[in-house]
């Protein structure tokens, strides 16, 4: 695990045998992550079968603890590895120099609507000018004979 | 990839363009997401009718209203609200556009000004669209400046332009080409290749209007008043 992440996972030996008194938060909600749920409800408990230690989380923030044999611990691990990566390698698009953060389009944000709008409406006045100008569909060599030969005798 | 990105070609087809000032303003404001960190964000300004009552039938080539918000890491700012442009010389229309100096535009230039609209679209929007694109060959001047302008925000604290007319509370209303270009600053460049002659900024009810004109319209008694009285009736 790289340092720079807030992700820590830490297998510790089950000294504590009150941890049933615990709240266990479902692990797929606190990793935030849907691949979590996406795991196989029977294999896990299968596993759970197994010899179990105590597992404590710390992610983002919060901590869980939890009872887990070695392989749940191994695809907890795993998952928590690739979440990482991804989130290191970061979105596509990005800048290479990332000082800055990546926004969500602002043209599109609630804020951006008014230049969106605008330019619509500039655009469309032009394409009515257009074909109210040249109303025949016609291939665009012509039409821009066609032109030229309007702006000639503008001249 | 990398919409936010300018290699070194695109920058200075920018600059060619919008002058080395407004390129680098137009390159830090599109990474630092300001629409989103605005207060109360425009919406439903119903001013579309009132700007059309201004420029129609007259010598005004664009009216734009910039709305005023705070910010909410601190101070106020303006950014676009609406606008019209209104120019005889764009729309595609006249194959060949000219620009101020009655010059035939060359090729290359009609190119520049579309590559360079297409960049910013990309860079505030996140994404190509090569759609948006397709249908701005032969944009004129004024078309530039106007389209460019949209993707400006003017801190209320500035000493120019819009910002200062609402800081002020006062109208700005400068006729000879050579004070319009003082009052429009980073746009400057836009401005000159439009052939801008007059320039006005009116500080309004929720923000400032802008108006620009290539031929030299002179203040009168009850100019401002109009103005004022076609958007808002009042």
């Amino acid at each position: 695990m790289k340092r720079n992440c807030n992700l820590e996972l830490r297998l510790l030996t089950s000294a504590d045998s009150d941890n049933q008194h615990r709240r266990h938060q479902p692990l797929n909600r606190l990793m935030g992550n849907s691949r979590a749920e996406a795991a196989d409800e029977s294999r896990w408990s299968e596993l759970k079968q197994q010899e179990q230690k105590q597992l404590t989380i710390f992610y983002n923030g919060r901590v869980l603890v939890c009872d887990v044999a070695e392989l749940q611990a191994r695809a907890i691990l795993l998952l928590a590895g690739r979440e990482t990566e991804e989130k290191l390698r970061g979105p596509v698009g990005s800048e290479p120099s990332a000082s800055s953060p990546i926004s969500p389009s602002q043209l599109y944000s609630p804020a951006g609507l008014p230049m969106k709008r605008s330019l619509q409406r500039f655009l469309k006045k032009r394409k009515n000018r257009i074909q109210a100008t040249f109303p025949y569909k016609v291939n665009s060599e012509l039409t821009g004979r066609m032109r030229n030969l309007v702006s000639r005798e503008d001249q | 990839m990398g919409e936010k990105f300018w290699v070194k070609e695109e920058k200075g087809m920018a600059e060619s363009v919008l002058g080395v000032e407004a390129c680098e303003f137009l390159i830090t404001s599109a990474s630092k997401n300001l629409l989103n960190d605005l207060v109360s964000p425009p919406v439903n300004l119903g001013v579309q009718q009132g700007l059309g009552k201004i420029v129609e039938g007259s010598h005004w080539n664009y009216v734009i209203f910039w709305y005023a918000s705070g910010l909410k890491s601190g101070g106020s700012v303006l950014v676009w609200g609406d606008g019209i442009c209104q120019d005889p010389k764009g729309g595609g229309v006249v194959h060949g556009s000219t620009s101020a100096d009655g010059e035939l535009e060359g090729v290359e230039k009609r190119k520049v000004k579309k590559c360079v609209l297409r960049k910013l679209h990309a860079c505030f929007n996140g994404s190509d669209d090569g759609s948006f694109a397709a249908s701005l060959d032969e944009v004129s001047d004024v078309e530039m400046f106007y389209l460019t302008s949209m993707y400006f925000t003017f801190r209320c604290d500035s000493a120019y332009g819009p910002g200062e007319a609402f800081k002020s509370g006062r109208p700005t209303w400068a006729s000879s080409m050579a004070s319009c270009l003082d009052h429009y600053h980073l746009r400057s460049v836009l401005a000159r290749s439009a052939g801008f002659q007059t320039v006005v900024f009116l500080p309004v009810k929720s923000g400032v209007l802008e108006l620009g004109s290539v031929k030299s319209i002179p203040e009168e008694h009850d100019s401002v008043e109009k103005l004022k009285r076609s958007v808002w009736g009042f």
